[in-house]
């Protein structure tokens, strides 16, 4: 065997799978070879250093820090799927409301100057900004059909936000469903 | 009895996140042990095994119970801490920021000769190339076998072995450059 051949068998010894044959083949080597004593010396050294004369101390607070940044995790994972779940019922609420509100109301009786005026002071929160959004709604469907290019456009648009929303909140919900899974 | 790795696992997979505990006080020693020689400021070293711990907890849905949980988690630790490096200028370690294992028998003499001769030997460690650095972390420090570290480090085997050895030759080397200068 040549040297560096004995080399090889020094790293099966620092990798701890040296046959007990396999030692004393090397330790004859190095009383006889000085530079592969001097190699195996040297590494074992360090060897031995870097395995044994440091150990780290850990902060006797350590697992509760971790625990603290575990529950902050957690609590934000649950408000975001409070957030999601709340922009889902939001979404599936328009879906189901707009459609409705477009029969039920009457257009024609709906005064925009009364509605504004009368919002301020109301306690009625919701009511109002029901009625503001309709009013809004026919500010607009004023003007579109006041403009022939617009009004042709519009059969096609409402019938996309429909199909949008819809396709937005079945993606949604399916996400959450396979978070869940 | 002890509960095993997959027992508590399947408890904060099941909404009890407390249980993790018993894993952060398992193997906050293995963790910190990579660590402590991968993130080079010691003032991060706390703050990375913490966010260590969490990156393992927010994964723990995906962990495979074929492989010893131990690995997996070295595995998560390793590559968060080269990502952490890559972010970072690298700076050495103080290393009398770090407790040492001191023995009744080392008087003061070579207690300091020892804490001279760990940090020589960090210093080398760190500047050999991550490749060759992180095996001997692993091996040396961490104490995972050559299987662990190939699953660890995504290479064959054969691969780590071999750098492994180089590593400890390039270590001996950079340590011999540093006392001729």
């Amino acid at each position: 065997m040549n040297c560096q051949q004995y080399e090889e068998l020094m790293m099966k010894h620092f990798d701890r799978i040296a046959s007990d044959n396999e030692i004393t083949v090397l330790k004859k080597h190095l009383e006889k070879c000085s530079q592969c004593r001097y190699q195996f010396e040297q590494l074992e050294s360090i060897i031995g250093s870097l395995e044994k004369d440091f150990e780290p101390e850990i902060p006797a607070e350590f697992e509760a820090n971790v625990m603290i940044k575990i529950d902050r995790y957690e609590n934000t994972k649950n408000s975001s799927q409070i957030k999601t779940n709340s922009i889902l019922a939001v979404m599936m609420g328009l879906i189901l409301f707009i459609p409705p509100a477009f029969i039920i109301i009457d257009f024609e009786n709906i005064s925009i100057y009364e509605i504004l005026m009368g919002f301020f002071p109301s306690l009625s929160f919701f009511s109002d900004i029901l009625l503001v959004v309709l009013s809004v709604i026919k500010l607009m469907g004023g003007y579109i059909s006041g403009n022939n290019e617009l009004s042709s456009m519009m059969q096609y648009v409402g019938p996309a936000i429909i199909f949008i929303t819809v396709f937005i909140s079945i993606s949604m919900f399916i996400h959450k469903v396979d978070n869940n899974l | 009895m002890e509960s095993t790795d997959i027992e508590i696992i399947n408890q904060c997979i099941n909404g009890d996140p407390e249980a993790f505990t018993m894993i952060v006080t398992r193997y906050k020693k293995l963790i910190y042990s990579v660590v402590i020689n991968m993130v080079q400021d010691i003032h991060e070293v706390d703050d990375a095994a913490q966010e260590a711990f969490l990156k393992i907890y927010k994964s723990l849905d995906q962990f495979n119970p074929e492989y010893k949980f131990s690995t997996w988690a070295v595995k998560i630790t390793t590559n968060l801490c080269i990502d952490r490096m890559k972010r970072k200028q690298p700076k050495f370690v103080h290393l009398d920021e770090v407790k040492e294992l001191q023995s009744n028998s080392d008087s003061p003499e070579s207690l300091l000769i020892k804490k001279e001769k760990r940090r020589s030997i960090n210093n080398a460690l760190q500047a050999l190339p991550e490749k060759y650095k992180i095996p001997l972390i692993l091996f040396h420090q961490s104490g995972l076998s050559y299987e662990e570290m190939a699953d660890v480090m995504n290479e064959p085997m054969t691969i780590v072995k071999n750098r492994l050895h180089r590593a400890r030759l390039m270590l001996r080397e950079r340590l011999q450059v540093d006392r001729k200068e």
